[in-house]
């Protein structure tokens, strides 16, 4: 019986003589499938079969991809910048939501809540506002002249605009007071969400100039 | 300004309240979880309260120079497109 194997034995023994001379002769050495010494990424990352394996885990971790114990492997990809996320694939989500918000649709619990308790409750909230307003003029705080000449004395320091400067203070001063936590537990939406969107307002009254709402009158025909 | 412009104030901080509690509501849930939830609400919530005060303020509540503190967002019949387009351009931003 040959050495060799398969249907041609002899051919194939023949070939590996002539591959060993030829080592041999020309200093090659015998080529060995390479191993590498640790178990890494490249392992725990391939789609081959657990025999293919060539590291140090001979197989165990062969694959495992996101069960590979490693720490930090396979690494998460990196949140997009909210504001890139909302140009891009987020931009769709958003229109549906404010399309949403300014519908009809079937509105949640805060949504009714608030006019209604607004319906009884502006005046008592307008009236804290003023009084607060008033109590900063008073102290010399909230002219918009004086917040304006001292923005441009300071010059690049201040970047706020003065109109949002005073809303700032007195929204601040109303919270102190306590007047947007009655409305908050009237109304089950939390007391920063009408913080946030009085200083808006205010401020965008103030910078609008005082005479933009006057011309409006209350309803007086409370409908809630 | 005086406690007239206050109350309109109040009501329009109301109106803008309401449709942040309703876009918050409805946005939230369609984040998928790798966007940070309280980064986009903060962003949502300054970017309604620092809309303009005329937009929350409807056609006809202009025509009548009333405004009903009453009437909720969707009652109002806003301008939607350009709340949209102001929305959209200050969540972009930055």
């Amino acid at each position: 019986m040959s050495r060799g194997s398969g249907i041609y034995p002899e051919k194939s023994i023949r070939r590996s003589r002539g591959l060993e001379r030829f080592r041999v002769e020309y200093g090659v050495e015998k080529r060995t499938r390479r191993r590498y010494t640790t178990c890494d990424a490249r392992c725990w990352s391939a789609r081959s079969r657990p025999s293919a394996c060539r590291c140090s885990c001979g197989g165990a971790n062969h694959g495992r991809g996101y069960f590979a114990p490693y720490r930090g492997y396979p690494r998460r990809p990196k949140p997009p910048f909210i504001g890139d996320y909302f140009k891009s694939i987020g931009k769709s989500a958003l229109t549906s939501a404010v399309i949403y918000g300014l519908s009809a649709a079937i509105p949640p619990f805060g949504a009714v809540a608030i006019p209604a308790y607004m319906a009884y409750n502006y005046s008592k909230l307008g009236y804290g506002l003023y009084k607060v307003y008033s109590e900063i003029s008073a102290e010399g705080k909230a002219s918009a002249n004086s917040m304006k000449q001292a923005s441009e004395s300071l010059g690049d320091f201040v970047t706020q605009d003065p109109a949002d400067t005073i809303a700032w203070a007195i929204v601040t001063k109303a919270r102190r007071s306590g007047l947007f936590e009655e409305m908050a537990k009237n109304t089950r939406v939390d007391e920063v969400v009408f913080v946030e969107t009085m200083r808006g307002s205010t401020s965008s009254a103030l910078s609008a100039g005082a005479g933009e709402l006057a011309k409006f009158a209350i309803s007086k025909a409370v409908s809630a | 300004m005086n406690q007239k412009d206050f109350d309109i104030v109040s009501i329009i901080a109301s109106r803008k309240a309401e449709f942040y509690v309703k876009t918050r509501e409805k946005l939230l849930a369609s984040l998928p979880s790798f966007i940070d939830k309280k980064v986009t609400r903060l962003r949502l919530r300054r970017a309604i309260s620092e809309l303009d005060n005329t937009l929350f303020i409807s056609e006809q509540e202009k025509a009548s120079n009333t405004i009903d503190p009453a009437l909720s967002v969707s009652q109002l019949k806003l301008n939607n497109q350009e709340i949209l387009d102001r929305v959209v351009k200050a969540m972009t931003e930055g």
